[in-house]
């Protein structure tokens, strides 16, 4: 492998990557502050890629001369608002009302929201791979010598880099990620502060929706699929998708949990051992 | 004792039944035949996980990859070397066929069993959700494997396998499995996967190796499910690594908890009705009279599914047969002390 053929992976595995990290930022909020595993992640991040999709030709006539590139824009912050309703929605009917069960119970759900998302997408938007509106011009970044870069692999690792600073922003320096981070380390006592557990919970949701649309209705040169015939599974979008939300899953755990908290580890001993009776709810939350 | 030999009657008298109506099922139809058999592994599938599931409180989501090497190794060996016993035994007799059957179903059952051992040793470190997903991916990796043998078609599926399968065979599977798992639990021995399961702390301390309890259950549930695959593969005589995935794992997983974990007679209740109400929402889908809609829904049954099992987990989380846990006691999670009696005056 010669060392251009080298950087060029690189880059590619880069922009790639970012897309990832997006996705499993979202599913680390969720599980950080929840701990439980949301298997519906995968299905609304396509949501937000058919939002894109049948956004972006309603939205982006509108934005015609000096407002262009402003286009893509307004359909990422619409897709990302839908994104983030569905996101509470989906907590509110489905995981909310299981808040003290066990664990197991909401990820059961969590499978079943998962499946009626995915199946219900393929319903609704029929199940034959649709071509993503380009949203910005593709085309290679000139300068770079023999290596290629586009501008979509440019404007994924730029979107994915704003919403990471952003999101650390909102953990490290709110209150409401002060309270976020509150309840992942002890939800029993963040409530006896007068932390609102359901708000906090909501808003993680959302946020993390908003994230996943980002990714969903980032620009790409690939085509959207949601499921196939079953004559064409092989090569069926479904599988990708739940592929995707596996991975993000994998990747996560990669990760080794990177917690929004960098829990203070003296705070977790006391959570498991000295205070023992925390850990109930903790279990079932 | 008696209790005890009351359940040997039972096993013994539902293998004859079986039999029996196995013999005068030629007239069923063989849409219905099929369906009715498929119920019966479906049984077994079931009652198998809730073993892993139910009774000794390790979520596993990777069901089907047993299956799939149960069917795959069932498959392969009554293909290619039945020849050297048909030719000992004089042609493929029914002595011979039945010998062939059961050798096969055995070997299916063991590999998964040995399969179940590799995963389970490693993974059952892991507890709650952190098992699932391992055990998920494990199930994958299976099913990848199988894809990319080309010795038994690799994606293309395997095909040209002996229709075997009866009802008298897949009842009886189904029968033994229960009777096996029934006399499980009710023994001495078995009360440690109850113990697992309600407090994992505590039975260390009384003695009970929780892992050994972990691996065996799991290494039993793995053979049931290797069992059904050989059943299986040898009922649709085309088998299929697509038709082993995380979906299958799922159905199982779905019939275990509407039946309720830790209830033999639920899970298979559960099983009969989740197979025939996928079976009939097909019909669903032609009823000219239901509006267009509704059909097209019936026509996608795993959103039916799906809703299923949202409102189950809402309204009756412990299924239709299973007693709720006592409150705060997640599977295979934390301790809680029991209520002290009130001390009268």
């Amino acid at each position: 492998m010669t060392s251009t053929e080298f950087f060029q992976q690189l880059i590619n595995g880069l922009s790639l990557g970012a897309f990832y990290a997006l996705i499993a930022l979202g599913y680390t909020m969720v599980y950080g502050v929840l701990r439980f595993i949301n298997f519906a992640h995968g299905d609304v991040f396509m949501i937000g890629a058919f939002c894109g999709y049948y956004l972006s030709p309603r939205l982006l006539p509108h934005f015609t001369g000096g407002l262009t590139p402003l286009g893509p824009v307004a359909v990422l912050i619409l897709t990302m608002l839908i994104c983030a309703l569905l996101g509470v929605t989906i907590e509110k009917l489905a995981y909310r009302p299981l808040r003290q069960r066990p664990k197991l119970t909401v990820l059961i759900t969590a499978i079943g929201v998962s499946l009626f998302l995915e199946y219900g997408g393929q319903f609704v938007f029929g199940a034959d791979p649709k071509s993503f509106p380009e949203l910005m011009p593709d085309r290679a970044i000139a300068g770079t010598g023999a290596l290629t870069i586009t501008t979509t692999q440019l404007a994924a690792f730029i979107v994915t880099i704003c919403l990471l600073v952003a999101l650390t922003f909102i953990v490290k320096r709110t209150r409401l990620g002060m309270a976020m981070r509150a309840l992942s380390n002890n939800p029993t006592a963040a409530a006896l502060m007068g932390v609102n557990i359901d708000v906090v919970i909501s808003f993680t949701f959302a946020q993390l929706s908003i994230d996943r649309s980002a990714y969903g209705s980032s620009p790409r040169d690939q085509g959207i699929r949601c499921g196939c015939s079953r004559r064409h599974r092989k090569h069926s979008g479904r599988r990708r998708w739940r592929n995707y939300s596996r991975r993000c899953g994998d990747i996560c755990r990669w990760l080794g949990f990177f917690n929004l908290s960098r829990r203070d580890r003296i705070l977790a001993f006391n959570r498991d051992f000295a205070f023992p009776s925390s850990r109930n709810f903790r279990t079932c939350a | 004792m008696k209790y005890r030999h009351i359940k040997k009657w039972i096993l013994l008298a539902a293998i004859i039944l079986s039999g029996i109506v196995s013999h005068f099922s030629g007239g069923i139809n063989s849409y219905y035949l099929q369906i009715i058999i498929f119920i019966g592994i479906n049984i077994t599938l079931a009652v198998g996980l809730n073993l892993i599931n139910g009774y000794t409180g390790q979520f596993s989501l990777g069901h089907a990859g047993f299956m799939a090497i149960g069917a795959y190794v069932a498959a392969y060996l009554s293909t290619e070397h039945s020849a050297g016993l048909f030719r000992a035994l004089g042609g493929p007799n029914f002595f011979s066929i039945t010998l062939l059957f059961i050798s096969v179903l055995i070997a299916g059952g063991l590999a998964a069993a040995a399969a179940g051992l590799i995963v389970g040793v490693p993974s059952l470190r892991l507890k709650g959700d952190y098992l699932a997903i391992v055990t998920l991916g494990f199930g994958e990796i299976i099913r990848v494997v199988i894809q990319n043998t080309d010795a038994v078609g690799g994606p293309r599926g395997y095909s040209g396998i002996a229709n075997y399968t009866t009802l008298f065979w897949t009842y009886s599977v189904a029968a033994i499995t229960i009777y096996v798992v029934v006399s499980l639990i009710d023994s001495t021995y078995g009360r440690g996967f109850l113990t697992v399961r309600d407090d994992e702390v505590a039975s260390e301390a009384v003695g009970i190796s929780t892992t050994r309890y972990k691996v065996t259950a799991f290494v039993l549930g793995a053979f049931f499910a290797g069992v059904a695959g050989g059943l299986y593969a040898h009922s649709t005589t085309y088998i299929n690594p697509s038709g082993f995935d995380f979906q299958r794992s799922i159905e199982i997983v779905v019939m275990v908890i509407l039946g309720g974990m830790g209830s033999t007679a639920g899970v298979a209740f559960a099983a009969i009705l989740l197979t025939l109400l996928l079976e009939y929402l097909r019909f669903v889908s032609g009823y000219q009279w239901l509006p267009e809609i509704i059909r097209r829904i019936a026509a996608n049954r795993v959103i039916i599914y799906s809703l299923v099992l949202i409102a189950l987990m809402l309204l009756r989380p412990q299924g239709l047969f299973g007693r709720l846990p006592r409150r705060g006691i997640p599977i295979g999670g934390a301790t809680k002390r029991a209520k002290l009696p009130a001390l009268s005056a």
